[in-house]
């Protein structure tokens, strides 16, 4: 496969990671939280297919192929279950804020 | 066996006083027999012991380190049980009419009893750890019967006194224990393992076990001057002297028995037996003949001018126990075990005689009695034949003793000249002694009436209270005629592996000392007799002297202040170390924790986005540790 650039790729992937961590640290809307992590979450199955194309034998680049689409899968749970707890933030204090949150602690 | 019966003194019944007679009774019975069985079998030791406890072989015993509980019947012990269970018994049988009164009579029985039975398991002990046992046991005794009357704070600071100040014996006591047993553990007869394997008994087969006089000179030295603390501690010995003056403020009866009988003389009694069985060095002698003699006459001196009856025999007490130290530090164990004897039977008569005065007139002050001689006629004389036996008059006890004391440290004198002060001062103390005991009793019983008009209704006590008198009366004059019995001579002579030193009186000798005795008398009668009460002049340069003996020498006051400063200044200076370094250290730690967790408590804010930014932090912090430590330490310690 030639013509692909290593460094494009981790580039575009740390770049992902960085923009997904900046907004789950910064942004207040839950939503937008979530959204971050999905970004975040990104980088991993877009690293998965890319080292798939290096893989030394067929049947080890499909295995990273198909981790690929399992995670596309587990992001998708997790997004519902993301959305879950903003329904009942939302129920439970009338806004979905997550500066509003503080009860984590002891 | 004696431990064994004395157990059974200690119930405490309404009528316990009576079975405390008893059993003391029993005790004495027993006491007396074992007496005449060693008196009998001249010389003989009989040695009875379980081993309580064996160590196995450590690096300074090779054989091992036992510890053994047992009885040992020598004639020293037999003498010594002969005065404390006869003693004993007279004095619980006085304490029913003496004490009837007081309340709080089970603890006073008990406690009598418990003192017994711990000072006849003294005397039998048959090893030094054992003895130094019942010692304190003796020791604790005598603080709880010191403070029998607790409520009075001076009988309470009494009672501290004397059990701090024989502690500073007892812990001399214990570092000559250990010296003794560091020098002597290994030695012994041969192919019993050492004296520590055998429990540092005192005697094998009738010999002493550790050959006496053996081991490095300096260390037997200090460890003779360390048993010698002790004894001093228990016996009153200058400069430990000043508890026992104070130890007055028990009941009479304590003062009797423990005070001045058996307790004080278990001091003596360690003397004697180091110096029989261990032996002392020659300058543990001379240390021991000056610490005798120069207490023999500073306690009488004392005693002189006090107007308290019981601290006036209290004194004389201190001064005769002098007179013991002086001959077992001139060498003459035996001597000064008999004049033990005698002095415990004449000193306890006193000190009874002393308590029917004050049973009668309630009050110890002499300048308020007077004319006691006609209402209490059995008291007086009692007083008056334990005086003549204190003074040293022919034929009463005393003078046997005594004058055996002085004669054979006399003949001492050609081979020890630095012994010639304290002979002198023992000697002059003769005189003193003669006249501060005849100056009480003129004081309390002659003339035509009391001082004070609360003395006028005195009687005699009880019959409980009047026949211990008789009988001690008759111990006071023929006990010293004991020593001519071919039994008691048999006591004397054979002090386990000593040669006997029991000799005739020189005549001569005796003239002196009886004469200084009469004049002592004399003066007596010349200043107090008939009722006169001498004033010694406002103006008179002697007024400072009178002052000074009061104040015993203010010694006492110097304790005091040594122990108000400069024991103060040590416990203010710990406490400053305690409150500022030791809790200052805990403090610190505490208030640096409560900051740091202060901190620790903003941290967790609650919020999502703060923590998931700690898990961010923490992962870059695992990636710089992967990414640049890692590889560092494994170039450098080498694995994976």
């Amino acid at each position: 496969m030639t013509g692909l650039n290593e460094v494009g790729f981790l580039g575009l992937s740390g770049g992902l990671v960085a923009v997904g961590l900046f907004g789950v640290l910064t942004r207040r809307n839950f939503v937008l939280v979530l959204i971050a992590i999905e970004v975040a979450m990104n980088a991993a199955v877009l690293n998965f297919v890319y080292f798939a194309a290096f893989a030394p034998t067929p049947s080890a680049g499909l295995a990273g192929q198909s981790a690929a689409v399992v995670l596309v899968g587990f992001a998708a749970t997790e997004v519902a279950v993301g959305l879950a707890i903003v329904l009942a933030l939302n129920r439970a204090k009338g806004t979905i804020n997550v500066a509003e949150a503080t009860e984590l602690k002891l | 066996m004696i431990v064994g019966f004395a157990g059974s003194r200690l119930q405490r019944l309404e009528w316990g006083g009576w079975l405390a007679v008893a059993a003391s009774a029993v005790a004495m019975v027993l006491g007396v027999l074992i007496g005449v069985g060693e008196a009998a079998s001249p010389g003989a030791t009989t040695n009875r012991q379980m081993l309580w406890l064996h160590l196995p072989a450590a690096s300074p015993f090779p054989d091992g380190f036992s510890l053994v509980m047992g009885t040992l019947v020598d004639p020293l012990s037999a003498l010594m049980l002969i005065v404390v269970t006869v003693v004993g018994f007279v004095v619980l049988l006085y304490s029913i009419g003496y004490m009837h009164q007081d309340h709080g009579l089970p603890r006073y029985y008990a406690e009598l009893s418990l003192f017994l039975a711990a000072m006849s398991a003294l005397v039998l002990a048959n090893n030094l750890l054992e003895f130094f046992l019942f010692w304190e046991l003796v020791g604790l005794c005598s603080y709880f019967l010191i403070g029998f009357y607790y409520e009075k704070p001076s009988a309470a600071s009494a009672a501290k006194e004397a059990f701090l100040v024989t502690r500073v014996g007892d812990v001399m006591f214990l570092a000559g224990i250990f010296l003794f047993f560091y020098l002597y553990a290994g030695s012994g007869p041969a192919g019993l393992g050492g004296w520590a394997a055998n429990g540092f008994v005192f005697v094998h087969n009738g010999t002493p076990f550790v050959p006496i006089g053996t081991g490095n000179g300096t260390l037997r030295t200090v460890a003779g001057i360390m048993i010698l603390g002790g004894a001093a501690g228990k016996s009153a010995q200058f400069p430990l002297h000043v508890w026992l003056p104070d130890a007055m403020e028990g009941p009479t009866t304590v003062s009797a028995l423990i005070h001045a009988a058996t307790m004080v003389a278990a001091g003596v009694y360690l003397l004697a037996i180091t110096s029989v069985f261990l032996g002392f060095t020659s300058f543990d002698d001379l240390v021991i003949v000056a610490i005798g003699g120069t207490t023999t006459f500073f306690a009488a001196t004392m005693a002189v001018v006090h107007p308290d009856i019981k601290r006036v025999i209290a004194y004389s007490t201190i001064s005769q126990l002098g007179y013991m130290v002086l001959a077992i530090g001139a060498g003459f164990t035996m001597v000064g075990l008999y004049h033990l004897f005698t002095h415990a039977f004449f000193k306890a008569l006193l000190f009874l005689a002393a308590g029917s005065v004050i049973h009668a007139v309630g009050t110890q002050d002499l300048f308020k009695m007077g004319g006691l001689r006609r209402k209490m006629p059995l008291t007086a004389t009692a007083f008056a034949v334990g005086g003549l036996a204190l003074a040293g008059i022919p034929p009463f006890a005393g003078f046997w003793s005594k004058d055996d004391i002085l004669a054979s440290v006399y003949s001492t004198l050609g081979a020890h000249p630095a012994y010639w002060p304290f002979y002198l001062l023992a000697l002059a103390a003769v005189f003193l002694t003669a006249y501060y005991i005849f100056r009480a009793w003129f004081l309390a019983f002659s003339g035509d009436r009391a001082r004070d008009p609360a003395a006028e209704h005195a009687h005699e006590g009880p019959w409980t209270m009047q026949v211990p008198l008789v009988v001690l009366a008759a111990f006071a004059v023929g006990a010293g005629l004991f020593a001519y019995l071919p039994g008691m001579q048999n006591l004397l002579e054979h002090g386990a592996g000593i040669p006997p030193v029991y000799g005739p009186t020189n005549v001569l000798l005796s003239a002196v000392s009886v004469g200084l005795a009469g004049a002592g008398i004399l003066s007596a009668w010349a200043l107090w007799g008939n009722g006169r009460v001498y004033a010694l002049p406002a103006t008179s340069p002697a007024q400072r002297l009178r002052r000074l003996l009061l104040e015993r020498y203010y010694l006492k006051a110097a304790y005091d202040w040594v122990g108000a400063r400069g024991l103060y200044t040590i416990a203010r200076v710990a406490d400053f170390v305690d409150v500022y370094v030791i809790d200052g250290t805990v403090r610190g730690f505490e208030r640096a924790f409560g900051g740091l967790s202060d901190r620790a408590r903003r941290i967790q804010s609650g919020l999502v986005s703060d923590y998931a930014s700690y898990v961010v932090a923490g992962l870059i912090v695992v990636f710089v540790l992967l990414l640049l430590v890692a590889p560092f330490v494994l170039d450098h310690v080498g694995g994976g």
